[in-house]
């Protein structure tokens, strides 16, 4: 009894510590895409199709991890790469699948088809780095086997290209009928067009159920009692995608916003499927091309001023909370420029995703809010100071850094700017930027108190 | 006169002695009348003593220590000693810390481990027994405690490796059991309350209270038998040679 009394005097503050997520620290990401392929969609993949290079271009450094290196020459090469450029060293897959969940009733039959309920779609489902023709691939999969285009509009004049020539191969200007049938052979390209009730997140997550080899218990039920389509049976039908360790980017492309089943109509609450995601233990992220959804002036409501779609509000705020929730990012399909709705700068997207894909390394998300001044950054067991501001606008909001970490609240995150790190015990010869097998730590104490609820009692 | 009061104090042992032959009621006999002291086996008094003590901090929630204590007394009495005590040890992530520390929880308490501590305390020790084990051996024992301060060193867990200098007060109990030798075991229960700086909280508590309890046996040598067994070898050698 007095011995319990006296320990009951020792007290201790609690640090959180990131650095066991090592999906953020890992070089490997699976980026799936979730395509609307609705009737209304086909102007927008024909974009992602014909912008696709810039995407690829960000991060295809053939000479980049995942690429053999055949002796010293090569090695180094590599290395002095690696050093100059380490976006090239995001080792990536890709794949697609579309919005439709409900495939019963939709499309040519009542059966499951490639790109339904979760299925990838394309030969092959899953485009590594290593392919040399990954860009070309992925525009195959794309438009040949996700995409719905409305034949009547294809055969009109405006989309022809008579002069295309399949031999030369190239870029079109435009994807015209005949770009289409030398992409994917006369007539390839015409699939049916896809469930009108557009389900991306739960696509998403079944596309993950398919290709996880233990699937959570979210796969199996969407609440107690009701059943979601996957079953036992699917387990491994999306073998290859997720490997382990890697970061997932969900992409999702839809200008209907998500009116998938685990959220109520009218609800913008996506818990259902924060949840559903953290069951994977993975390193999850969001990115919308959604919706022109525009907060309103008193910051309540909004609107959706270029809404070809006829997204709902409520459906388009869930890919917008989604996003942010899972620090990927949301951005409109239409723009509204010069009083007109025109389709957006396709380009700027998949460049900002490729910027996302490079910084998965470089900055580290914390699981609460910090105490900014206890933050205390460890690589290898070496500290590494917080970074200068170099550059700073007259309000003081940085603009660069010299070399160590900082805190970026708008992410709650530590991002680590200068060179990689090539010594943790010689930061003199480049620092600050931790090489992905580092062992990262970040300490800091939350501004909450105790990080979280403790597994045993502790005063 | 050296005569006469020899007779007369001869005189009264015999009245004396007559008179004990009677039955004399002197009343009942009550605790206050009585003052009975048994000699000591094993002395204090002027007793110097040096000791190894093996011991464990077993009870603080992050952390377990095992420790080694090098301690010279000095007794002043049977009862009081001043006493000298030197401690190191390496305090040891337990399974909560292990627990909290994973990738589950992602938590690291500000745990600083005991390294090393200086204590200087007066001991007492007001019983003195002996108790009968299965009626056949005998021990000699005491028990005592102590009172005293110091200084203990100790180092965060933390990669910042932060060191406290923590100003140090120490209370415990313990007790003695003296050997045939002149040496003899100490069990101990020593606790050291600890006015803890730590440099990464010092904006939200400056002084944090911890208290280190430490479990202890240890072995104890007499210099002053030592000293004396010595002597006697040097006086035996000198003899010999004589």
């Amino acid at each position: 009894m007095l011995l319990t009394l006296l320990l009951s005097c020792n007290q201790y503050e609690f640090f959180n510590v990131t650095g066991f997520e090592q999906a953020t620290f890992s070089n490997d990401a699976d980026i799936l895409f979730v395509l609307d392929n609705s009737a209304s969609m086909s102007q927008e993949a024909s974009a992602l199709g014909q912008n696709f290079n810039v995407f690829i271009n960000k991060l295809a450094n053939q000479n980049g991890s995942g690429a053999g290196v055949e002796g010293l020459g090569d090695a180094v090469d590599d290395f002095v790469a690696y050093v100059t450029e380490r976006g090239n060293f995001i080792d990536y897959q890709l794949a697609i699948t579309t919005t439709t969940v409900d495939y019963t009733g939709a499309g040519a039959s009542d059966a499951l088809e490639p790109g339904e309920a979760g299925l990838l779609t394309g030969t092959p489902t899953v485009l590594g780095r290593d392919n040399p023709d990954i860009a070309d691939a992925f525009k195959k999969n794309l438009l040949c086997d996700a995409t719905y285009w409305d034949s009547a509009e294809l055969f009109a004049p405006e989309n022809q290209d008579p002069d295309y020539d399949c031999e030369a191969g190239g870029d079109p200007e435009i994807i015209s009928l005949q770009y289409l049938d030398c992409l994917c052979g006369t007539n390839g390209w015409d699939n049916p067009s896809g469930s009108g009730q557009e389900e991306p997140l739960e696509a998403a997550l079944m596309a993950l159920c398919r290709a996880e080899e233990n699937p959570p218990d979210a796969c199996y039920e969407i609440d107690a009692g009701t059943p979601t389509v996957f079953t036992d049976a699917d387990i491994g039908t999306n073998d290859g995608f997720l490997r382990d360790d890697s970061t997932v980017v969900i992409v999702i492309l839809g200008d209907e916003g998500d009116t998938s089943r685990r959220i109520p109509n009218g609800s913008a609450d996506i818990t259902p499927y924060l949840d559903a995601f953290e069951q994977f233990e993975r390193n999850i992220k969001v990115v919308s091309l959604g919706p022109n959804l525009v907060p309103d002036d008193d910051g309540i409501g909004y609107s959706l001023p270029c809404n070809n779609g006829g997204s709902t509000d409520w459906a388009a705020k869930r890919l917008l909370d989604i996003s942010g929730q899972t620090k990927g990012f949301y951005r409109y399909l239409e723009e509204e420029i010069d009083g007109e709705c025109a389709l957006s700068d396709f380009a700027v997207h998949l460049d900002k995703l490729g910027d996302l894909l490079n910084n998965l390394d470089t900055s580290f998300q914390l699981a609460t809010i910090p105490d900014i001044t206890t933050i205390q950054v460890y690589v290898d067991g070496e500290v590494i100071d917080p970074a200068p501001i170099l550059d700073e606008t007259e309000t003081g909001i940085p603009l660069e850094y010299g070399e160590g970490w900082s805190y970026e609240s708008a992410d709650n995150a530590v991002g680590f700017w200068g060179n990689p790190i090539l010594n943790p015990k010689k930061l003199g010869e480049g620092c600050c930027i931790p090489d992905y097998q580092s062992d990262v730590r970040i300490y800091y104490r939350p501004l909450s108190g105790k990080p979280r609820e403790l597994p045993f009692e502790f005063e | 006169m050296r005569t006469a009061t020899f007779s007369f104090l001869v005189s009264l042992c015999w009245i004396t002695t007559a008179e004990a032959q009677e039955t004399i009621d002197v009343g009942a006999l009550q605790n206050k009348d009585f003052k009975v002291v048994q000699k000591q086996l094993y002395d204090k008094e002027n007793l110097r003593e040096v000791a190894v003590h093996a011991g464990v901090m077993p009870f603080d929630a992050f952390s377990v220590t095992p420790k080694i204590d090098v301690t010279y007394a000095n007794y002043m009495s049977e009862t009081m000693a001043w006493e000298l005590s030197i401690g190191g040890g390496y305090g040891l992530k337990n399974s909560n810390y292990k627990q909290l520390e994973g990738p589950a929880y992602g938590i690291e308490p500000d745990v600083y481990r005991y390294l090393t501590s200086v204590i200087g305390d007066i001991q007492w020790a007001p019983i003195y027994a002996k108790m009968a084990m299965n009626s056949q051996n005998i021990f000699h024992y005491d028990v005592y405690g102590i009172g005293g301060g110091g200084l203990t060193v100790e180092q965060s867990f933390l990669p910042d490796k932060d060191l406290s200098f923590a100003p140090t007060v120490t209370m415990g109990i313990g007790s003695r059991i003296f050997l045939a030798n002149g040496s003899t075991l100490r069990v101990q229960l020593r606790d050291d309350f600890l006015l803890q700086s730590r440099a990464k909280t010092v904006d939200k508590q400056g002084l944090y209270l911890k208290q280190n309890i430490t479990l202890s046996v240890g072995y104890t040598f007499d210099l002053r038998k030592m000293a004396d067994d010595a002597k006697d070898t040097v006086q035996g050698s000198t003899d010999k040679e004589g």
